[in-house]
């Protein structure tokens, strides 16, 4: 028993319980009350053992521990799981937001005829995830993420009678598979350089290799890359962003578990986890800052002209992770960790609350949802700290971390880079207060018929908005066994400050402050700005991005594929395996022709051999 | 004058003209009269060797022989083939070999 629970081994236990989970949810399918019970009870050992595990490491240390999977010549590939500061606080978040996503769905999704099956997905989904937390091998990372793609596809394709969900969980794979190419050929770059594909190995061979000049520069710059491309496919940043907000027709909860907590933060875990081979590489954290600051930008526009709610929770969702990619090119890992747990905690909540506003209306515009401050209290009061936190209005946990990224991001690129950050805030606080200001103002475009909210679908958001408060005690240092959240994540670093004066969280908060009253002010129409024709019907078509995308799949990609499955199916197929097959009854109905049952055609035949013979004898014997 | 080619040249034209009326003619007994006329032609062939050659008596003998033997098997082998021709007949009123064409595909 002992040796069950030690640390090493215990580590395994967090996928596992999930994985077991996903296993008995399918055999209980049909089954409601054990399926839900067994999934509560799989996250509330996931939440324990996440303490567990946090008060080992707190007194231990990092630790490892592998198993052999396969041996191939004279590689030896291996799966194994690591524990460090990194690990711990993504597995303390998935393990808290999964819990508290269950308890909702339990009530959302308690009259759909697939409860089991949802349970099931959401099982499968948060052990892939937690193997892509814990992996410290690049190969099990691989598989764990593919398997995170599919637990994705399985939630938004929840409801696949709607043709609509199945397009756009086809669409969701098939974008982040064409970044999962870049990161498998960058892991396979970083095995061929290093001979291994255990990360921490890889790290010293290649900071070794870079200082001793045996590895060039370039190809550890391809190979940081080509993962970087993984990482933007799984992050929905700028140009592989088009799955995510089609991603909202799967069920609410789901949104909340995959597109604002977990999946998507894990291309930011996987930079954040491989930051060592980033940081050989100017150009490749200058490629991340750079995509960052575009889908932050991009995506913060885009949010400003859209009427869904989730939708727009989507497109600042991508805007946020643009944020998080902009601090990690800056170098900064543990503010982009930092905003990825504020991040999620907000968003989620943010979700889970839009998912009580869409119950209670059955509608799903803001514009439709006005008036609600009144019916749902706990629900909008919890909204209303999410939105806050998100936009980053002092004290609450967004302004933190926003400051953080912005002053690195001006220490790192310098004053335009700044700029654009701070044009960013702006539009971020623009939108969310646009929200709150359309949803809470006191036009009654509702019937006065509503239910009321369980207390299993209000709870959550609540304890989401405590959390997200709680997140900001991170900051400090408790005593001298943690002395704040950048010594957690990089322990060698020790003391970093990236405090360039005051003046930047001054500056900052002034632009949210200026944004949210320039937001109340316009969408309580007390000033008018009418918006430019030109640029919202861009806004509205999404820069077009779609209808370009939708252009290079209809016409190129199905074209040649017409043209090389037309190859395939007459040279191949017709001419190749069905032409040399249909030889041989040709050739046999040729061939029996010769036996013709006429008596003077076989003495015909006899003779013919028989001079043929006596020609043989007399010319060449 | 007439030596052994002479004899030979012509039992090689009655073998053919046996062969070809074999091979192109339609009714069976024409077909026999055919192989007959073969017979004959391996029978010239062989006594004429036995008598132009410069072998011992035992040796003419032997070719005289022969030629008994393959006299008789001719005489042997008609009456089996006119005896099934007969049976055919019975069984389809006509001799004709273009008729007999069941053992094919």
């Amino acid at each position: 028993m002992t040796g069950l629970l030690q640390y090493n081994n215990l580590i395994w236990l967090i996928p596992l319980i999930s994985l077991i989970s996903f296993v008995l949810s399918i055999l209980n399918k049909n089954s409601n009350s054990r399926t839900y019970l067994l999934n509560l009870i799989a996250g509330l050992v996931n939440i324990i053992l996440f303490l567990v595990v946090l008060i080992n490491y707190i007194d231990i240390g990092k630790t490892s521990s592998q198993i052999v999977w396969a041996k191939i010549g004279d590689t030896t590939l291996m799966i194994g799981a690591t524990v460090d500061a990194l690990s711990i606080s993504m597995i303390g978040l998935v393990s808290i937001v999964t819990f508290l996503i269950k308890l909702y769905s339990l009530q959302y999704m308690k009259d759909d005829p697939k409860f089991g099956w949802y349970f099931a997905c959401i099982s499968l989904f948060s052990a892939a995830m937690y193997g892509v937390v814990l992996s410290d091998n690049l190969l099990f990372l691989y598989g764990a993420w593919e398997l995170v793609g599919l637990g994705s596809y399985l939630l938004i394709g929840f409801w696949y009678e709607k043709r609509a969900a199945a397009e756009a969980a086809k669409k969701a794979f098939i974008t982040t598979r064409i970044g999962d190419v870049g990161l498998l050929v960058g892991s396979l770059i970083l095995f061929k350089i290093s001979g291994t594909f255990n990360i921490s190995e890889i790290f010293h061979v290649v900071t070794n290799g870079i200082e001793t000049e045996m590895i060039s520069q370039s190809t550890v710059s391809i190979a940081a890359i080509l993962i970087a491309l993984g990482a933007i496919g799984k992050s929905a940043q700028f140009p592989l962003h088009v799955w995510l907000p089609d991603a909202m027709e799967g069920p609410t909860p789901a949104s909340a578990l995959i597109h604002a907590a977990t999946m998507v933060a894990a291309g930011v875990f996987l930079i954040a986890r491989l930051f060592p081979i980033f940081e050989v590489s100017n150009f490749a954290l200058t490629f991340i800052a750079t995509i960052g600051i575009i889908t932050f930008l991009f995506a913060g526009t885009l949010a400003l002209v859209m009427n869904d709610l989730k939708r727009i929770l989507a497109y600042s969702t991508i805007s946020h992770l643009g944020l998080m990619f902009l601090s990690l090119g800056c170098g900064n890992v543990p503010g982009a960790i930092f905003h990825l747990l504020i991040h999620g905690a907000s968003k989620a909540l943010l979700f889970l609350c839009a998912g009580n506003f869409t119950n209670l209306t059955s509608k799903s515009t803001i514009f439709e949802m006005s008036g609600l401050i009144k019916k749902s209290t706990l629900s909008s009061f919890s909204f209303f700290i999410g939105a806050a936190t998100l936009a980053g209005i002092p004290p609450f946990g967004g302004f933190w971390s926003k400051d953080a990224i912005l002053a690195s991001s001006y220490s790192a690129f310098g004053l335009p880079m700044f700029a654009a950050a701070l044009t960013g805030t702006f539009l971020s606080a623009f939108y969310i207060t646009r929200i709150v200001v359309i949803i809470f103002s006191n036009k009654k475009n509702l019937t006065d018929k509503l239910g009321q909210t369980s207390i299993l679908m209000s709870l959550p958001p609540l304890i989401l908005s405590v959390l997200s408060i709680l997140l900001i005690g991170l900051l400090i240092s408790w005593g001298d066994r943690y002395l704040g959240f950048s010594t957690f994540i990089n322990p060698s670093e020790g003391g970093e400050n990236h405090h360039a004066g005051i003046w930047i969280p001054v500056i900052s908060g002034l632009v949210t402050i200026s944004a949210i009253i320039f937001s109340w002010l316009k969408y309580t129409n007390r000033i008018s700005l009418p918006p430019n024709q030109k640029i919202l019907r861009l806004l509205e078509n999404k820069y077009h991005v779609d209808n370009l995308y939708n252009y290079l799949v209809s016409k190129i990609v199905l074209r040649t594929s017409k043209i090389i499955s037309a190859f395939d199916r007459i040279v191949i197929n017709d001419t190749g395996v069905d032409g040399l097959a249909s030889l041989i009854p040709f050739s046999s109905l040729r061939l029996k022709q010769i036996q013709t049952g006429k008596v003077s055609t076989y003495l015909m035949s006899m003779t013919i051999g028989l001079v043929a013979v006596l020609l043989y004898m007399v010319f060449f014997h | 004058m007439t030596g052994l080619v002479h004899y030979q040249i012509l039992s090689a034209i009655l073998f053919c003209i046996g062969l070809y009326g074999a091979l192109s003619r339609k009714s069976a007994i024409l077909i026999l009269l055919s192989i007959e006329i073969m017979f004959n032609a391996v029978n010239l062939n062989l006594i004429s060797l036995a008598a132009f050659s410069q072998f011992s008596q035992e040796q003419v003998a032997l070719g005289q022989s022969i030629v008994v033997f393959v006299i008789t098997i001719a005489a042997a082998e008609l009456a089996l083939g006119v005896a099934i021709i007969l049976r055919i007949y019975k069984n389809k009123s006509s001799i004709d070999t273009d008729n007999l064409n069941l053992l094919k595909w």
